[in-house]
């Protein structure tokens, strides 16, 4: 029998290596990056016609947190990631309920739609976003009552992220209400509850650690998404401050863009540091909300 | 008697009533905005939207009587979402047109982006499912010290902004481990479908690890020690008993995990750059012929992209994958 036990350690330490791969590698994907933070020597800052005055650049990390920029962004990407989480678990909770509880005809076609969004590419999410908003009739209605979605603050970057975050949470709130054991609700219903009462006493309590791993996971997907705000919304730091409504500048976000999008902005002018600043950033942000999405124990669904 | 339903109306026809009520209601709000889009809005449209208001909440007092509002209101917000997707979808498709649709997808540009998506995707998601299978097993069945932060870190790739793993790959195969790897292989990432290959399997690694998991989840230990203890060893038990029970399963990730890769585009964009014909994978070229003005190009190859991730997500649940575990 050594032979077999020598095999069984081999085939486990396989497993074992495999995953310290990943996980290593995982690590250096965001460790091997910390030298982009401090500014090499021999940068140049000549370019006077840039679209940044050179204060910022040629410290570490672009001294982003004394930006009054990055702040208001991260204003911004806070305050509407979690409206888009309330408003997905708004309408999400309610309708991942509907779909592991009541009969709807149809509902394989519609578990296929929905799921699809997961798997849907972010410039495709975004391209039609454009398209539904700014063709055909839903133009005209926002042409005629005096409202725009696309390339705005408030409807423009939740609903952008939006399309995202709900599948995910659609996903994650699904898994939360399979997981409760069904005779309770039963029980519940046969000594008189109705239903909204079964669901708030007996559902929604079972349910409330997948629930709140749900919502987070909806927040950080949320406060990850990029290419749907890029395409959606686009930038906001070269608007005039006029152009913004009162309350963004009540709440310190004019002229400031979504992180991801103003990440990917600063690294593509050149202002490597800053960008690296702003990844490190969203990257303590994700890793935090994903540890408190194990913590809480959201099982049976990836993420 | 708090709980019982009304009496004075029986409850089927009751539910046809709220049905009818509230199909009445939506037809007659979509007539208001429709006319409002139109630019007939005033009097007549406000009139339509306060009859369609009225005859929604009539459904709601006559649900509430039967004690039937919270189903309605949670079968309302699933079909809410449905109708919201299939506008969606639609909208591009109108904007496309028939004959427009003919154009596009008969020309050669497109199928070649197919093709390139469907074959660097292919082997993407071959090595991540080599990979991804040990890997799921071991978070399955084996024990960890530190377990949150292990999963953590294994699903942090797809949880930080696509564009910031992007950036991040830059200083991953400029520093020594990974460079001699790539160096030893001869590999050229930038500009190449290498390089596309590359950053689908470094972004869907995760998803694949954590899919196996789920499926290896699912198989019963029993029979492994039932297999163990009629003396087969552990990776023949893995091979013959574990890995045909989780089959579907492993099958309906690997469906997923081709998906996943098939719609990457913000690392792609950072890291490999674009370049005809050799990363424009479809997702890419979207944004490419986006920025380009090609608005019938971008149009035509999103669609495409919807039907690859319904026609996957439908495959998938055909195997037997339960959508909302995936």
């Amino acid at each position: 029998m050594s032979g077999s036990r020598a095999r069984a350690h081999l085939f486990i330490a396989l497993c074992y290596a495999c995953t310290l791969v990943v996980v290593l590698s995982s690590c250096w994907l965001f460790l091997s990056n910390v030298d982009q933070l401090v500014p090499a020597e021999t940068v140049q800052t000549t370019d006077t016609e840039s679209w940044r005055t050179e204060t910022l650049s040629r410290r570490f990390a672009g001294g982003f947190w004394e930006d009054p920029a990055f702040w208001r962004s991260m204003n911004l990407s806070v305050f509407t990631a979690t409206l888009t989480a309330l408003l997905a678990a708004l309408i999400g909770i309610p309708a991942a309920y509907a779909l592991t509880h009541y009969r709807i005809p149809g509902r394989g076609i519609i578990d296929v739609l929905f799921s699809s969004v997961i798997v849907l590419p972010a410039s495709a999410v975004g391209l039609c976003l454009i398209i539904m908003f700014q063709y055909g009739p839903l133009h005209g209605l926002q042409e005629n009552l005096g409202f725009q979605v696309p390339h705005t603050l408030l409807p423009g970057l939740v609903v952008a992220q939006l399309v995202l975050a709900l599948a995910m949470g659609l996903s994650a709130w699904r898994a939360a209400f399979a997981g409760v054991n069904p005779r309770f609700e039963h029980v519940a219903r046969s000594l008189g509850s109705s239903r909204w009462r079964t669901f708030w006493t007996v559902s929604l309590p079972s349910a409330k650690s997948g629930l709140i791993a749900g919502f987070i996971l909806a927040w950080v997907r949320a406060l990850a998404e990029f290419g749907a705000v890029l395409i959606f919304c686009g930038t906001f730091r070269e608007l005039p401050v006029s152009r913004f409504p009162g309350w963004a500048k009540d709440l310190q976000m004019q002229q400031a863009d979504y992180l991801s999008v103003g990440m990917w902005v600063e690294i593509e002018f050149g202002n490597i540091e800053y960008g690296f600043g702003i990844a490190f950033a969203l990257v303590l942000i994700s890793a935090v909300s994903v540890y408190a999405i194990h913590r809480i124990g959201g099982k049976g669904y990836v993420w | 008697m708090k709980n019982a339903p009304d009496p004075s109306l029986p409850r089927r026809r009751a539910k046809t009533w709220a049905i009818g009520l509230a199909g009445t209601g939506f037809v007659l709000l979509l007539l208001a905005a429709l006319r409002v889009a139109a630019g007939e809005g005033g009097v007549g449209a406000t009139r339509l939207a306060v009859l369609g208001v009225g005859s929604g909440a009539g459904a709601a007092v006559l649900l509430y009587r039967q004690h039937m509002l919270w189903p309605a209101i949670c079968v309302s917000a699933t079909l809410g979402i449905l109708a919201t997707y299939l506008v969606f979808v639609g909208s591009t498709a109108v904007y496309l047109g028939w004959s427009d649709a003919a154009y596009f997808f008969g020309q050669e540009r497109l199928w070649a982006r197919v093709w390139l998506t469907v074959w660097t995707a292919t082997i993407s998601t071959g090595l991540s499912v080599i990979l991804g299978i040990p890997v799921g097993y071991a978070l399955s069945r084996l024990r960890f010290p530190v377990p949150r932060l292990i999963a953590t870190l294994i699903d942090l790739p797809v949880m930080v902004p696509a564009a910031a793993i992007g950036a991040l790959l830059f200083g991953f195969v400029r520093t020594p481990p990974v460079r001699n790897v790539l160096d030893a292989m001869g590999l050229e990432l930038a500009h190449s479908a290498t390089g596309v290959i590359f950053v689908q399997f470094v972004v869907t690694i995760a998803f694949a690890a954590r899919l196996m998991k789920a499926s290896f989840d699912a198989v019963n230990p029993r029979f492994e020690q039932v297999s163990r203890s009629l003396g087969a060893s552990l990776p023949a038990t893995f091979l013959h008993v574990t890995l045909p029970l989780a089959k579907r399963g492993v099958m309906a990730s690997l469906i997923v995990v081709w998906a996943r890769a098939a719609a990457e585009w913000e690392a792609l964009m950072l890291f490999v750059g674009g370049t005809e014909k050799q990363t424009d994978v479809l997702p890419f070229a979207i944004y490419l012929d986006w920025n380009g003005g090609m608005m019938g190009w971008c149009v035509s190859m999103s669609l495409v992209c919807v039907l690859l991730a319904v026609a996957t997500m439908g495959a998938m649940r055909l195997i037997g994958g339960r959508s909302y575990v995936w």
